[in-house]
């Protein structure tokens, strides 16, 4: 027997907390007969660490809940969910043993839910499937033990540390501004210590000067801030504790490994390495990328400063396994791509450098014309996590004196040569399709460019629409970078006299529908080299690229961005398309790392994956993505009155 | 006395076979409930009724509801709500707090067959409700005069645990009392009441009020269902 009214009370909850508001009301009422509310006594256990999960996931209707990890039978506090919060809820996606332990923090009441019987009401809902797996995705995090995991979702191989370049060796060094505070000083203290001292932690000592825990911004914010505690309170009330804690003469290497295996984002430094010495210093998972960060630059210079071409091919493999190391460590895709852009723009520089030298050499002096060497498609985006095709061009200052002019064209068209020649040399395959600044084609001065342009711009057909998704995408790398700018000008003024443009762009990009049947039935390809493998690049990552490109167009960024970097110009310029782009760049961090994990353990450019490849999770977080995709290309349809045009 | 009495009277009934069997069931069921047992093996159904006034012997039931709670949850599924249908049900004193009007029992059931069902409903469960001797009382009026049998669960008032929980004496001031009225334990207790004044809106909000009692009163010592009972 079951009360309408009874249900009734828990959908007026469930409906004021996402994702449960997006699920219709019907279905509300469904998954409401799925909950039980459940009192929890203060420090009463809900589920603990590494055991089988229950049948159930859990909503906070009141009062707080502690998600602890133990470790040397002690618990640290990983997150506090309070009303509405969501927790316990990975068993949906992955069957596995719990990472944290639930503790109640105070009396509680707490909706659970029987994770079969609301399986199919959450999956039948696709935007509350997105709302966890974005949450997974994005960095947002109810939970972050969750989030951890979802992230670790794509690691496969255990040993990706060892491939990295240099972590191993290099030695910690205590921060120089190791700020130390005793434990029953007050909040508002600690906050003042910190705001003087410029630190995003605060490391609290006893009286011995022994560090007893750590209050980080994080834990000002939640425990403080958020839930309106007075910060008259002792500081000890907020810390996490007890510290971890590791001596000198670790490698960053060990610091990671330490850091990853007890998931935390701190180790404090003391004299002895014990928690029963003296503090001496503090180092947080940022310092530790900070001080790999220096790797790539290290890598770069050495590159800038050789001459000698089989080594910088050896450092670029160096530099190709520190990427791969990271994308296993899971950092932001936007923090790699420039790292590695950072280093193949250096290439070449370099290669560009080192040909007009051999040039000079054989008699041929650099022309008194300036010249500008642009990278195309995703090298141009900043995008190239893989070593992908060269695409490239070059662009010259035009002369009037046609015997000069001639004499350019031949000089730039034996640099072109040289460079791209070294390039592949250094791993960067020749273009199939002959974009390169090798073609005489695609050699040319500035006047030429605009010529180019100008017609893509006004008869738009589809091969021109083809070789504009890969030249709109130009970036300036070498040379004279005034003459890219004036080039980019040149563009925008040309798609405002030619009005239509932009639809007819937009009308192009919807062409490649994203596959919505994912599930039930992934889109692969039919016949060939690749059946049954679906093609991440055109059906995921060029839709969105295809978009931001538009929007980059539109709006006419100055920038020379990455469809990351537009879609957020364009969510700050546009109130209207804020939510959509932020989302669109999320998708494609998701789809660039998919492709580039891909791509490594395969060695080759991961544009095709196998569906049977993938995880349940994987999918889900696919799907969603696919969701962004289908969401931005009705806004373009719409933006772009692309249903106007024949 | 005359209760104990009674309900010899009618389990005998029930031997002889003088009684209706789903009556005897709900008598059955009810007498194997061992309030000796740990607190939370027992079924309990927090339950409130919207009446036409207080007085249980003359007025009438017009709405009666329920919810299951069992070790320490709210399970919502097992909840039982009902309109009954009575004649001229509007008053002064009542109409303003239920604001149930004669046209909204279109819907309703017979009073005996609501009771009968709620029979059914509540077999084996110990009755919880807020000042829960006038709840009490007044179905069992009806189901005396309906069924001649009294209520056989034994029942638990969450008034009286939270003025034990405060150990508040029973005969003090009626200003006193009021603090231990649903509306102010519940703001006490931090609970929302979606629908006050509706029977089911008023037995969620006992429920959430019961989960807490229960737990403080655990922690002095009181682990078996026989420790709550009224």
């Amino acid at each position: 027997m079951t009360s309408f009214s009874a249900l009734q009370s828990i959908v007026n909850f469930l409906k004021a907390h996402p994702p449960f508001s997006f699920i219709a009301i019907e279905d509300l009422y469904s998954l409401a007969e799925e909950v039980e509310l459940v009192f929890f006594a203060q420090n009463e256990s809900i589920f603990r660490m590494n055991q089988p999960p229950n049948a159930y996931f859990y909503i906070v209707k009141k009062g707080a809940i502690r998600l602890t990890q133990e470790q040397d039978n002690i618990a640290v506090l990983v997150d506090e969910c309070a009303t509405g919060d969501v927790f316990g809820v990975r068993a949906i996606f992955a069957e596995d043993t719990y990472l944290s332990s639930a503790t109640a923090a105070e009396d509680s009441l707490v909706y659970k839910v029987d994770v079969e019987k609301a399986k199919k009401i959450v999956q039948d809902n696709s935007r509350v499937a997105m709302y966890f797996a974005s949450i997974f995705a994005s960095g947002l995090s109810m939970h972050k033990d969750e989030e951890r995991k979802a992230r670790r979702f794509l690691v496969q191989k255990e040993d990706w540390f060892f491939n990295s370049a240099g972590i191993d060796t290099i030695q910690i060094q205590p921060q120089k501004a190791v700020i130390t505070c005793l434990l029953e000083k007050s909040i508002q203290y600690g906050a003042t210590l910190m705001t003087r001292h410029k630190v995003g932690s605060l490391v609290l000592v006893n009286e011995q000067g022994h560090p007893a825990g750590i209050v980080t911004d994080t834990d000002l914010r939640k425990k403080v801030i958020a839930k309106g505690q007075s910060s008259d309170l002792p500081l000890l009330t907020v810390m996490s504790s007890p510290v971890l804690t590791i001596g000198l003469g670790y490698s960053l290497l060990e610091v990671l490994l330490i850091m990853t295996a007890h998931k935390v984002s701190h180790l404090c430094i003391t004299e002895d390495g014990s928690t029963q010495s003296k503090v001496i210093g503090i180092i947080s998972q940022r310092d530790v990328l900070l001080l790999q960060g220096n790797n790539p630059a290290v890598i770069a210079k050495h590159i800038q400063q050789s001459e000698d071409i089989d080594l910088i091919r050896h450092l670029r493999d160096q530099a190709e396994k520190l990427v791969h190391s990271y994308l296993y460590q899971e950092l932001a895709i936007p923090l790699i791509s420039n790292i590695i852009t950072e280093i193949n723009d250096t290439l070449i520089e370099k290669a560009v450098h080192l040909a007009q030298a051999k040039l000079t050499d054989k008699g041929l002096p650099p022309p008194d014309v300036k010249f500008c060497w642009l990278s195309l498609g995703s090298e141009g985006r900043k995008e190239q996590l893989l070593r992908t095709d060269q695409d490239n061009a070059l662009v010259y200052e035009d002369t009037h004196d046609e015997e000069k002019a001639v004499a350019h064209r031949d000089y730039f068209l034996q640099m072109t040569k040289e460079v791209t020649r070294l390039l592949v040399h250094w791993g960067f395959v020749e273009c199939a399709a002959d974009i390169m600044a090798s073609n005489p084609t695609w050699c040319q001065p500035l006047s030429q460019w605009e010529n180019y342009f100008e017609e893509w711009i006004s008869f738009p057909d589809e091969k021109a629409v083809m070789n504009m998704t890969i030249f709109f995408d130009f970036r300036p790398i070498a040379g004279e970078f005034a003459l890219a700018d004036r080039l980019k000008q040149y563009i925008f003024d040309s798609i405002q006299r030619n009005s239509a443009f932009l639809s007819y762009l937009a009308k192009n990009a919807l062409q490649n529908l994203p596959p919505l049947s994912f599930f039930s039935n992934f889109i692969v390809e039919k016949n060939g080299e690749h059946k049954d493998l679906f093609d991440i690049k055109a059906r995921a990552m060029m839709p969105l690229a295809d978009a931001a490109r538009i929007f980059m167009l539109e709006f006419n960024l100055p920038i020379y961005g990455s469809t990351f970097e537009r879609f957020e110009a364009v969510s700050k310029l546009e109130e209207n398309l804020k939510d959509i782009c932020t989302s669109a760049a999320l998708a494609y961090e998701i789809f660039i790392k998919h492709r580039a994990l891909t791509g490594f353990n395969e060695d080759n450019d991961g544009r095709y994956i196998n569906p049977k490849d993938l995880n349940k999770l994987e999918k889900q977080i696919l799907k969603n993505a696919f969701e962004t995709i289908t969401k931005l290309q009705k806004i373009l349809e719409v933006r772009y009155q692309v249903n106007y045009l024949q | 006395m005359i209760k104990w009495l009674k309900k010899q009277q009618v389990r005998s009934k029930c031997k002889q076979n003088q009684l209706a069997k789903p009556l005897c069931t709900y008598i059955e069921s009810c007498d194997r409930i061992r309030t000796d047992l740990p607190f939370q093996e027992n079924k309990y159904i927090v339950f409130d009724t919207e009446t036409t006034g207080l007085d249980a012997h003359k007025d009438r039931i017009i709405s009666i509801a329920g919810v299951v709670v069992q070790r320490n949850a709210i399970i919502y599924r097992q909840s039982f709500e009902k309109l009954i249908k009575q004649e001229r049900i509007g008053n002064k004193e009542s109409s303003p707090i239920h604001q149930i009007l004669s046209q909204d029992l279109a819907e309703a059931q017979a009073e005996e067959e609501v009771l009968q069902d709620w029979l059914s409903f509540t077999r084996g469960a110990v009755l919880v409700a807020h000042q829960a001797s006038f709840d009490v009382n007044i179905v069992q009026h009806h189901v005396l005069k309906l069924f001649d049998i009294p209520l056989f669960n034994p029942y638990i008032d969450t008034f009286t645990l939270a003025r034990r929980l405060d150990k508040a004496s029973i005969d003090s001031s009626p200003t006193s009392n009021q603090a231990y009225d649903l509306d102010t334990l519940c703001e006490r207790f931090q609970i929302k009441i979606e629908q006050r004044h509706t029977a089911m809106g008023d037995a969620l909000a006992t429920a959430e009020l019961f989960l807490h009692l229960v737990q403080h009163l655990k922690e002095r010592g009181n682990q078996k269902t026989k420790h709550f009972i009224s």
